[in-house]
């Protein structure tokens, strides 16, 4: 496993992925978070884990009434 | 069609054989369906065997179009064993890499598998009427063996416990007549009339891709490697491939939407402008070209659940289909082909057991699924099937610039040789470091025979092989094995023993050759491939994969592992 992040990196890792979204605007929403996710793929560079997040990422997904 | 550089198609005439009451008298051994390059690599590989064969060619001359134009090392080597490669060798263009750009920027630069031991380049490209051409050309090297049949269309099979009767339509007369063969093997390409005859279908994967293919004439200098472009600014949102054969006949394959309309999109005036704009972002849209040959192709990897049916045998397109990506097609053909010619060649010839067409069917159907995956991996990167695909191959080809290993989700896996490692014939052996294990196939290795430098894949193929490296202190083979080898050298069965010695000198005497190892800085070249210790005996069979490999054999597991590789006694041995 490594490191969990402290309460203060995911904090800031959220907001900075959030101010991120809104700034490459809705059309290119779908590219960034896909390239977000290769680049993350190969950071954790563990198949299993990554599996794992995108059957997580998958399960109970609904669709968004919050985020709409 | 007019004739593009140096080639002629010869017209062959269709000549039926001598007929009695409608029938061919002869009772044939082999029968061919197809004068493909499948078709014709199988029947050398018989005739190597001498085992004679008709092959059934519904044209009169070898194909028109370019077609398959990517031969890999693999199929390099077996054109070798059949005679085969200089001419392939003598035209063709070798490459060893490619490079693949985003708009205009590289993202990728790929190279197959090469070194400086290798005798043969990792592929060439040479067009599919030069390949079949020299297949005509090296089948003719045996008189008596291969009879090529020229316009005869197989028009009905019929097959029964020991044999296949079929019906062919000569067009070089009025009706049909009948022959009577002992096997059948279906080389009769993606149409197969074999296969719809006898109700088969392929299934797998289709892919709603379609593409088209362009050869133009180009008198371009740029070098043979295969590139690619991702949303080229003068197409945008296309992809397209382009690789270079001799003649300065140049390769362009592109997708088309989904929706377009095929027969449009093939005409010469919506390819030309696509064509030329192409050309003008390359910067050689100043020089003179020309179109030559348009086709259309869709993507599929779809396979017959069964190679073998009692007394008739599939290979090539007939019995699978693959994405064109990789190019897995023609080459998977030839691999079919020398798969099944030593088996076939061995039944016939009361050599091996029936057990080895069913490990025909195993072991090429493994390497279908092999090449199917690797081929499907490309097709989905090339020609996304989902909204899915196309996001994450517009991430991936946008990030490959900066990341290295992204980039190689770009790469277009090529065509490697396959193992067979569930293969029936292989016999438990001994663990090999880094060497190739049973079902693998040969590795490369410079050595020093009987008639100066050479390569062990030049002293490979048409025989089993008995692959001993030899101590340097012993100089010579362990007598009791020594005397099995002896025995089996002068027996029936076309057998070798190839010595590898570190030091002294090359000798061949009869059916055994001694080669030298190449000494370099890391070691013995050879040894170190094959991760064989002094003393180590490797058993290949005539395809040259591994049948059995082992540390010390005594020569009763030899000569088991020889009766389990011939088929003879496969359910013992597992």
């Amino acid at each position: 496993m490594s490191p969990a992040l402290s309460p203060e990196a995911r904090d800031a890792l959220y907001r900075e992925c959030a101010l991120a979204i809104t700034a490459v605007g809705r059309e290119r929403e779908p590219l960034f978070l896909a390239r977000l996710a290769l680049l993350l793929m190969e950071a954790v560079g563990d198949e299993a884990r990554c599996r794992e997040a995108i059957e997580a990422a998958a399960r109970e997904l609904p669709v968004p009434s919050l985020s709409r | 069609m007019d004739p593009i550089g140096p080639f002629v198609h010869t017209e062959h005439s269709a000549v039926p054989p001598a007929l009695e009451a409608g029938r061919d008298p002869v009772r044939h051994r082999v029968a061919i369906a197809g004068g493909g390059p499948v078709g014709l690599a199988l029947a050398l590989a018989l005739a190597k065997w001498d085992v004679a064969s008709v092959i059934l060619e519904a044209d009169t001359t070898v194909c028109v179009g370019s077609r398959a134009i990517c031969i890999s090392r693999r199929s390099l080597e077996i054109l070798g064993e059949l005679g085969a490669l200089d001419a392939h060798l003598a035209r063709g263009l070798p490459w060893e890499g490619g490079r693949t750009f985003h708009r205009t920027d590289e993202i990728l630069r790929f190279g197959m598998p090469q070194d400086a031991l290798q005798r043969l380049p990792p592929m060439i490209n040479l067009q599919q009427y030069w390949i079949e051409h020299n297949l005509v050309e090296a089948a003719a090297a045996h008189p008596g063996l291969i009879d090529i049949r020229w316009g005869s269309e197989l028009v009905g099979v019929e097959a029964d416990d020991d044999g296949v009767s079929l019906t062919v339509r000569c067009a070089g007369a009025g009706a049909e007549h009948a022959m009577r063969a002992d096997w059948l093997v279906a080389c009769d390409g993606g149409q197969s009339f074999v296969r719809r005859s006898m109700g088969l279908k392929l299934e797998g994967t289709a892919f709603e891709g379609k593409y088209v293919i362009v050869d133009i004439t180009l008198p371009s200098a740029y070098p043979a490697e295969r590139r690619a472009w991702f949303d080229p600014p003068s197409n945008p949102g296309s992809t397209v491939l382009m690789h270079k054969q001799p003649d300065d006949l140049w390769r362009l394959d592109y997708q088309i939407p989904d929706d377009a309309d095929l027969e449009a999109e093939l005409r010469p005036e919506r390819v030309g402008p696509f064509v030329q704009r192409h050309l003008d972002m390359i910067g050689e849209g100043h020089l003179p070209w020309e179109i030559v040959w348009i086709s259309a192709y869709r993507a599929g990897a779809m396979s017959l659940d069964r190679y073998r049916h009692g007394r008739i045998l599939f290979a090539g397109n007939a019995a699978h289909a693959m994405p064109i990506f990789g190019v897995r097609g023609l080459n998977s053909g030839f691999d079919d082909a020398h798969n099944l010619g030593w088996k076939l060649a061995s039944v016939v010839r009361g050599l091996g057991g029936d057990a080895l067409l069913d490990s025909y069917d195993t072991e090429r159907r493994h390497a279908y699924r092999v090449n199917a995956a690797s081929a499907i991996q490309s097709t989905e990167f090339m020609a996304p099937p989902s909204r899915g695909f196309s996001l994450m191959r517009e991430a991936a080809i946008t990030l490959a610039h900066r990341h290295a290993s992204i980039a190689q989700l770009a790469n277009p896996r090529q065509t490697l040789p396959i193992g067979y490692p569930d293969s029936p014939l292989s016999t438990a052996s001994d663990p090999a470091a880094g060497g190739p294990a049973p079902g693998d196939p040969p590795r490369e290795a410079p050595l020093r025979g009987p008639q100066g430098a050479t390569h062990l894949s030049a002293l490979l193929g048409s025989a089993w092989t008995v692959l001993a490296f030899v101590a340097p202190q012993a100089a010579r083979l362990d007598p009791a094995l020594d005397g099995l080898l002896g025995a089996l050298e002068r027996g029936p069965l076309p057998l070798r023993t190839l010595e590898v010695v570190a030091t002294g000198e090359p000798t061949r005497a009869g059916h055994r050759i001694r080669a030298v190892d190449d000494a370099t800085a890391e070691g013995r070249v050879a040894a170190t491939r094959w991760g064989a210790l002094d003393g180590a005996v490797v058993l290949l069979r005539p395809d040259g994969h591994v049948a059995g490999r082992w540390r010390r054999p005594d020569p009763a597991t030899l000569g088991a592992a020889l009766d389990a590789a011939r088929g003879l006694c496969a359910e013992a041995v597992r």
